[in-house]
């Protein structure tokens, strides 16, 4: 398979002329760049990023969208990979933990996943993360008065599976972020 | 502290330099490998584990393999401390999967002495017979040894050998006597004059010296990164996404495996219907009839798993494929019943004349249960240079080495072994067990067929209804305890081997008290699961020893303190347990009652009280406290993450955990039927140490077992006292 990174402009024009020609080839657009894709219309967008563009960070836990290791942000939103067909997000802007944050400059949530020492295998964080941010995007309205984000509410929303068991540093890291 | 007779501190120059001190083992006085041949001549083992390098790095080379433990920063702490060093000289490795690292040596010079672990650990050393040729192709990460016996008894002194080298070094070189020099910060100071040589100015001459066979250890009150808590040094990559698990392992050109199972465990495939049709779909390269199962090879994991799923075949009929659990259980019910099989695991004083008291009975029941790791099993295959490469997360990685070159009919220096992060282990990944690598089998027939990078990776379905699995057991409990609140009997039966009797036999003072046990084997493949037996035996004394109290009408906190007078440690878990949750007795105002239990497992003492009520008839779990005595903490935090993700591993079994058999096949398959505790239903944690400076004991399983009891016993005050797991049905 085929795999090319391209500046937009460039990208506009080579997608007019697959369509022009009328190739299956569709346009994907990760971590703010583009990406050109022949596959399935039914893949899951979990195999299109780990297989097809190597992003390797997103991970299979279950593949029937029960497990959450596979949790992207698609339009901003979290979204379980394993379950989702890529031919539903060709025209969203689709996130991964590899855009989240760097070491140098690290979202709050991995910061404070970081000072509270939350991961133990791991295997489970990135999906956890992707939905922890989603879940704090989604209650933080920077100008009306927010309601604060409760225990019962992260119980609610987060149901990604981490079974190393770090839910309580995971609450606890969602709630202090929550609160600053 | 003196090191076995067996085992020896070596020390010589470390490749590329420098001075490396480890452990060797006379081989030749393991009976074992005197029976193997082609031992070495010299019949000695010999591992270089720490490494002082001359540009002053200190290079700690693991046996161990991370699965989120953090046992590499547990060494780390270790040896920075005996050998005075910063810590951001010391590098903890990984070390490779070759018998110069192997650890067998370890625990055969060292665990097979200690009475708790002797069981256990002839276990996973008999296990690894049949697919190494000896202690040399153990290289385990289990059964809670990391910190305890690599790095407490072997590494430690290993690091204190070699403090005591660099300081002779430097006193030679300064013509002064030995008492005039210290170590510092990773420099050895001269104290009278400003003199100082860093570790790795000396560390060549070191490796000319004869090594100190009792070398003077560390005073704990010096202790400046012992029992501090050190920041994991897998955390920064695990938060960015970045560690490579044996999945995400690519391979240029590397083609794709899924794995369609058979119907029944341990059938054969006899014929594919329908290859031709699975040939044309997209991607796909192979179909491929492999153990247990037909094997899909294609150009993408997903194609392959289509592919794999569209898969008709036939299947042998074995002798167990009418078999299920409940027949396997009706059988273990029967031979509970019938002494002529049991066998004693202990017995004192005088069972059967026992007449007094209030007399309670009791049957309890553990279901089979799978390990889950959220890292599906899967292995990389390919030839580079002429060799076999593997690459996978495995918790045995030179046991898993051997294995592949056998299976491939290879010899073993054939076979480059890549040890992989693991997302997850649970005694899953351990290499013991009954053919623990059968995915490793599948891989091997694929790639030796296609003989092209593969990796092969199973699906959710594929790990739980070709796992191996912690047993299902039950037993029968009689007891007899007088009004004043003393136990007075203790008799009891239970199915399933008992390999480790401390784990099975309660701390409590009884005078009267048997323990038999009736074990057959069952076709169904069994493997450690996270706290071994005591996932079993836990339960059933936790909640016999709580019925025993309810019968005398006594708080259960009480009655086992009344009847440990033995056993200061425990007490002291169980007190500060209570304290923590401000224990009540009964059934609370709003509606929730609490439960305990208390178990010391792998050295390690722990109580926990769990704090529920019943919600539309089912269990929930607010609060668990929890004490643990682990003796010496290396790692508070540390710690303190084992408990909560031990408590959580622990409650997923007690609530959900069961694995049905049904015509010789796993029923479950997924999480939807083999559920686990999420956010929704995680209870807050409270976790206490209360460390007493002892010998350190294991932390990665003492607080699996103990939720099911507590959560059992609390219920037994809400409504009828549930006596089989799971309790949420
Ligand atoms: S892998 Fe997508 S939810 Fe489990
Ligand atoms: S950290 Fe291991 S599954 Fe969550």
């Amino acid at each position: 398979m085929m795999r090319y990174h391209i500046d937009t402009d460039v990208f506009e024009r080579l997608l007019s002329q697959s369509f022009a020609q009328n190739e299956k080839t569709m346009n994907l657009r990760v971590n703010g760049k583009d990406y050109i894709i022949d596959v399935e219309d039914e893949m899951p967008l979990l195999w299109v990023l780990r297989e097809e563009l190597g992003l390797r960070g997103t991970k299979f836990g279950c593949g029937k969208g029960m497990c959450g290791a596979c949790t992207v942000h698609v339009n901003g939103k979290a979204k379980r990979s394993c379950v989702t067909p890529v031919s539903t997000v060709y025209d969203s802007s689709i996130r991964t933990i590899e855009s989240l944050g760097t070491e140098a400059n690290p979202h709050p949530i991995q910061q404070k996943w970081m000072d509270l020492a939350v991961p133990q295998c791991g295997f489970c964080q990135s999906g956890m993360q992707m939905a922890a941010v989603a879940f704090l995007k989604e209650h933080q309205k920077k100008d009306t008065r927010a309601e604060p984000i409760t225990d019962e509410m992260i119980r609610r929303s987060i149901t990604n599976i981490c079974r190393c068991g770090c839910y309580e540093r995971i609450r606890t890291a969602i709630l202090q972020v929550g609160e600053s | 502290m003196k090191l076995n007779r067996r085992v020896f501190l070596v020390s010589g120059l470390a490749i590329g330099g420098g001075l490396g001190v480890g452990l060797g083992l006379v081989a030749a006085h393991d009976p074992r490998n005197e029976q193997q041949e082609g031992a070495d001549a010299d019949g000695s083992l010999v591992a270089l584990w720490i490494q002082i390098r001359s540009d002053n790095t200190i290079r700690v080379l693991s046996p161990h393999t991370e699965m989120g433990q953090g046992a590499h920063t547990g060494l780390r702490q270790i040896v920075a401390e005996e050998l005075d060093a910063l810590w951001e000289q010391v590098h903890v490795e990984q070390a490779p999967a070759d018998s110069s690292f192997s650890n067998g040596a370890i625990i055969q010079g060292f665990v097979l002495q200690d009475k708790v672990l002797s069981g256990f650990f002839q276990r996973v050393l008999d296990n690894a017979f049949f697919i190494g040729s000896g202690l040399a192709d153990v290289q385990m990460t289990g059964g809670s040894t990391s910190i305890r016996f690599t790095g407490w008894k072997s590494m430690r002194i290993a690091a204190a050998a070699a403090r005591q080298l660099l300081l002779q070094v430097a006193a030679n070189r300064l013509g002064v006597e030995l008492e005039q020099v210290e170590t510092r910060d990773g420099k050895v100071y001269d104290k009278k004059s400003s003199t100082s040589f860093t570790y790795g100015e000396l560390a060549f001459d070191a490796a000319q010296l004869p090594v100190p066979q009792n070398p003077i250890l560390k005073n704990p009150k010096q202790y400046r990164y012992v029992g501090k808590s050190a920041p994991r040094n897998d955390l920064a990559e695990k938060v960015f996404g970045r560690p490579v698990y044996g999945m995400d392992k690519a391979i240029e050109g590397m083609l794709h495996v899924a794995v369609k199972g058979t119907k029944a465990i341990f059938s054969e495939v006899l014929s594919i219907d329908n290859e031709e049709d699975i040939l044309t779909r997209r991607g796909v390269k192979a179909v491929v009839i492999v153990q247990e199962g037909v094997a899909v090879v294609a150009d993408n994991p997903w194609r392959a798993e289509q592919a794999a799923k569209a898969v008709k075949f036939t299947e042998s009929k074995p002798m167990h494929a009418n078999l299920s659990s409940s027949q396997l259980l009706s059988e273990m019910k029967i031979a509970i019943q019938d002494p002529n099989r049991y066998s004693i695991v202990e017995e004192r004083g005088d069972v059967d004349s026992i007449q007094e008291g209030t007399l309670i009975h009791a049957n309890y029941f553990v279901p089979f249960l799978a390990h889950a790791t959220m890292e599906t099993p899967n292995i990389t295959i390919w030839q580079e240079d002429g060799v076999v490469h593997a690459a996978c997360g495995v918790q045995n990685p030179l046991s898993a080495r051997v294995y592949i070159a056998k299976k491939m009919g290879i010899p073993v220096d054939q076979v480059v072994f890549h040890p992989h992060t693991m997302g997850g282990g649970f005694g899953r990944r351990a290499g013991g067990g009954d053919d623990m690598y059968n995915y490793i089998t599948q891989a091997c027939t694929v790639f030796q067929r296609v003989q092209q990078p593969i990796k092969l990776s199973w699906s959710r379905e594929m790990d739980i209804r070709f796992d191996r699995y912690r047993k299902q057991s039950i037993a029968r409990y009689e007891g007899r305890v007088s009004d004043d609140g003393v136990i007075l009997l203790w008799d009891v039966v239970s199915y399933g081997e008992v390999n480790i009797p401390d784990d099975a036999i309660p701390a409590y003072d009884i005078s009267n008290f048997r323990s038999q046990n009736v074990h057959e084997e069952t076709f169904v493949p069994y493997a450690y699961w996270r706290s071994v037996e005591a996932s079993i035996h836990c339960f059933y004394n936790e909640c016999f020893v709580d019925e025993l109290a309810g019968a005398a009408k006594i708080d259960p906190i009480q009655f086992r303190l009344t009847h440990l007078t033995q056993d200061p440690r425990m007490c002291r878990v169980i007190e500060s347990a209570r304290d923590m949750a401000q224990w009540k007795y009964g059934v609370d105002d709003d509606g929730s009652a609490m439960g305990v239990a208390a178990y010391s497992l792998f050295g390690s003492y722990c109580c926990q009280i769990a704090k529920v009520s019943m919600v539309n008839g089912k269990p929930k779990v607010h609060d668990v406290w929890c004490a643990i005595d682990c003796g010496t903490v290396i790692n508070p935090d540390g710690v303190i993450a084992q408990m909560e993700g031990g408590m959580i591993f622990g409650l997923s079994a007690a609530l959900y955990g069961r694995i049905d058999i049904e015509n010789g096949g796993i029923v479950q398959s997924n999480f939807h039927d083999y559920r686990m505790v999420r956010m929704a239903d995680a209870p807050r944690l409270h976790v206490r140490l209360v460390p007493d400076g002892s010998f350190p004991g294991g932390v990665g399983e003492i607080a699996v077992p103990h939720l099911s009891a507590a959560v059992a016993n609390a219920m037994a005050l809400l409504t009828t006292r549930p006596r089989n797991l799971p309790l949420i049905g």
